[in-house]
């Protein structure tokens, strides 16, 4: 099939009238779940995969990815309107958006955060376009001793980002391959590491184990918030924040003047969040923090820098927005997910019966395509979209989560159960629901976990058919040039990364606690 | 002597646990059981890395939060007590088995109505509010799990 019947099939498909819906209802849901706090992109994901099977792929992706750009802005949302990110992605936007918001000026400090937001996302999302096929087409190149060494180098990046504890980070992934162990052999299929529990045999299902970690440990975290709130309330201890009026100030407006004076704050955003978005598993949130002190570093304004400039809304916006696209391109090329909400995208991908990885371009060629015109407009739908309802999404940020958490909460529990119709998905979700709320109160990172969940079985298989094919030779490990150049890499990324981290430890350390 | 008080007793907790995985995984390695008969000494030699490295890891972790320098970190206190992980669990599991078997319309109802509840500082005070969002929610989820989702109840009392 030529390269125009393909574009020509996944335009056609892209821009039907129902792939264009669910996109922007992604982008809504996105935004919306991302302007309260509490919610996340990912939380909002996990909990719609077992919806997702039932519809088109084109339909599931485009949700899904709409709900992933939405998230990141929406997150500003309420960093601006209370001081509050919405998600830990938009931490760094509160240094100057919230004092922004108390001079009177909330409206121009959303808007320059929706302006950067999309430029940065458009940026990464055109990369991921040229530079995911030719990587892919690299990856077809790979052996198991090739896949093995970029694994490694995955953990190996994983652990050294997580700057708040490099050991906890690698304890997380390491926790994560052993409880992707368990249930069956990923080289023969046999049953092993079942401790005589029939709920082990076969593994942990996806799903569950997805939907439990990152929302119901979520949802018991808020449970267990707004239950003191209550306390709090009754004792008569605490009060409302009122909700922000954004047409209070006549002269809060943003104009083309203000993106032009930002636009070099959002470059160094757009290309620091497209770079760590490509990192496997490094965080939105160290993204945005790194791309604030490079920002502040290279402003003459540095001086006004957490007291409220346009710039250090822009820098960490476009930023974390930027690692959406970014993030999606090893797991296409690579099967490596860039982070834990491009794992959750892989997953409904294998749900579909789309594999990630190098194979994914010749055995899913429109599909791809398709999705790739779909990341593209939906950043689009997230300008035109956002742009309209600022004012009500800044009243959906004080919500009261006594209705949503109920709400949420029995549709993961019932929507895990409907996607096999068996007690043992509900089961394994709520204990994984405890797992992943005890990894958060250890502060474990749950990315790490998530990858080394994915993929631990394909790291096992890949070192099992090397070790096989060399008659148990670990050094077969060592001998492939493409292996060693990951090797290589991987040593020369963990020493620009500690000298790099240890000449920005300030600025880095907000982005550690947020993350 | 380490003086404990100093030091930060979430991590001391969190490599204890992380070892203690390990261990039971190193050895579940050496027992047959919960392996398959069929299977060699090959597929028993990922987990018994895994497990090994999980405890050098964590026993790092916790030789350097015990014999380190650093102090410990001012802990945050955390709002989660162990019986809102138990209570909330507990009503997840007892909320599906309501709605499996009573059917969706009652059980979702009766499952909102109690967390709902829960939530609220002054349920008396809101309780024509929260009805009222309890009944809505209701019709929206028996929508999504009868048309989008079909559910499958044992009894099917009501839808």
């Amino acid at each position: 099939m030529s390269l125009g019947t393909i574009l020509t099939q996944a335009l056609g498909n892209a821009f039907q009238p129902a792939s264009m819906l669910f996109a922007l209802l992604g982008v809504i849901c996105g935004v919306t779940v991302g302007a309260i706090p509490g919610l996340t992109g990912d939380m909002a994901i996990a909990i719609l995969l077992p919806f997702v099977y039932k519809v088109d792929s084109t339909l599931a992706l485009g949700l899904l990815i709409g709900i992933y750009k939405g998230s990141m802005f929406g997150g500003s949302i309420s960093a601006i309107s209370f001081g509050v990110p919405g998600t830990p992605a938009a931490a760094a936007t509160v240094e100057d958006g919230y004092p922004l918001a108390k001079k009177g000026y909330p409206k121009r400090s959303m808007l320059q955060a929706l302006f950067s937001s999309v430029t940065g996302d458009v940026f990464s999302s055109i990369l991921l376009v040229f530079l995911t096929i030719p990587m892919g087409q690299l990856a077809i190149k790979f052996g198991p001793t090739e896949f093995f060494a970029l694994y490694v180098f995955s953990i190996a990046v994983i652990v050294v980002l997580n700057r708040s504890s490099r050991v906890k980070g690698l304890l997380a992934a390491l926790i994560g391959i052993f409880i992707g162990a368990i249930g069956s052999d990923p080289v023969t299929g046999a049953s092993r590491m079942t401790f005589g529990i029939k709920l082990f045999r076969g593994g942990f299902a996806t799903i569950p184990v997805l939907v439990g970690t990152f929302a119901i440990s979520e949802l018991i975290l808020q449970f267990a918030a707004a239950y003191q709130k209550k306390r709090l309330i009754r004792q008569g201890t605490t009060t409302e924040q009122a909700v922000i009026d954004l047409n209070k100030n006549s002269d809060d407006q943003y104009k083309l003047k203000h993106y032009w004076q930002t636009f070099k704050s959002t470059v160094i955003g757009s290309i620091v969040g497209t770079f760590v978005g490509i990192l496997p598993g490094a965080g939105s949130s160290i993204a945005a923090y790194l791309s604030y002190g490079l920002a502040q570093s290279a402003s003459k304004n540095g001086k006004e820098f957490g007291k409220g400039a346009l710039e250090g809304v822009a820098a960490p916006e476009a930023a974390n927005s930027a690692t959406c696209g970014a993030s999606v391109i090893p797991l296409l090329a690579f099967g490596i997910p860039g982070s834990a909400t491009a794992a959750l995208i892989g997953a409904a991908m294998t749900m579909q019966g789309i594999n990630p990885g190098p194979t994914v371009f010749s055995e899913n060629k429109i599909v791809i395509y398709t999705f790739f015109i779909v990341v593209l407009y939906a950043s689009f739908f997230n300008l035109g979209i956002s742009r309209l309802l600022i004012p009500l999404y800044a009243k959906i940020s004080k919500v009261d989560m006594k209705f949503l958490i109920p709400s949420i909460f029995i549709l993961a529990v019932l929507g895990c159960y409907v996607t096999s119709n068996s007690v043992t998905n509900v089961i394994v979700m709520l204990l994984f629901g405890a797992f992943g709320l005890v990894l958060r109160m250890f502060k474990m990172p749950l990315g790490p976990f998530i990858l080394g969940y994915i993929i631990g079985p394909s790291m096992e298989r890949s070192l099992r058919q090397s070790l096989s094919m060399s008659g148990n030779n670990i050094m077969v490990l060592f001998q492939r040039p493409i292996a060693i150049f990951f090797y290589v890499i991987t040593i020369v990324f963990i020493v620009v990364i500690f000298y790099t981290f240890n000449r920005n430890k300030k600025v880095l350390d907000k982005g550690d606690s947020d993350d | 002597m380490i003086d404990l008080r100093n030091r930060n007793k979430n991590d001391i907790y969190c490599s204890l646990v992380m070892t203690l995985i390990g261990a039971v995984g190193i050895i579940n390695t050496f027992m047959s059981t919960g392996w398959s008969k069929a299977t060699g000494e090959a597929t028993k030699m990922f987990p018994r890395l895994i497990s090994a490295l999980l405890i050098v890891v964590a026993v790092f972790l916790l030789a350097r939060t015990l014999f380190g320098k650093n102090q410990a970190q001012q802990s945050e206190n955390s709002p989660v007590r162990l019986w809102h992980i138990i209570v909330f669990l507990a009503i997840g599991f007892i909320s599906f088995e309501i709605v499996v078997r009573v059917g969706p319309a009652v059980g979702i109802l009766i499952c909102l109505l109690v967390l709902i509840n829960l939530f609220d500082a002054e349920p008396k005070k809101h309780i024509v509010a929260n009805s009222i969002y309890a009944i809505i929610a209701t019709a929206v989820l028996i929508v999504i799990f009868t048309k989008v989702l079909p559910i499958v109840t044992i009894s099917k009392i009501l839808f």
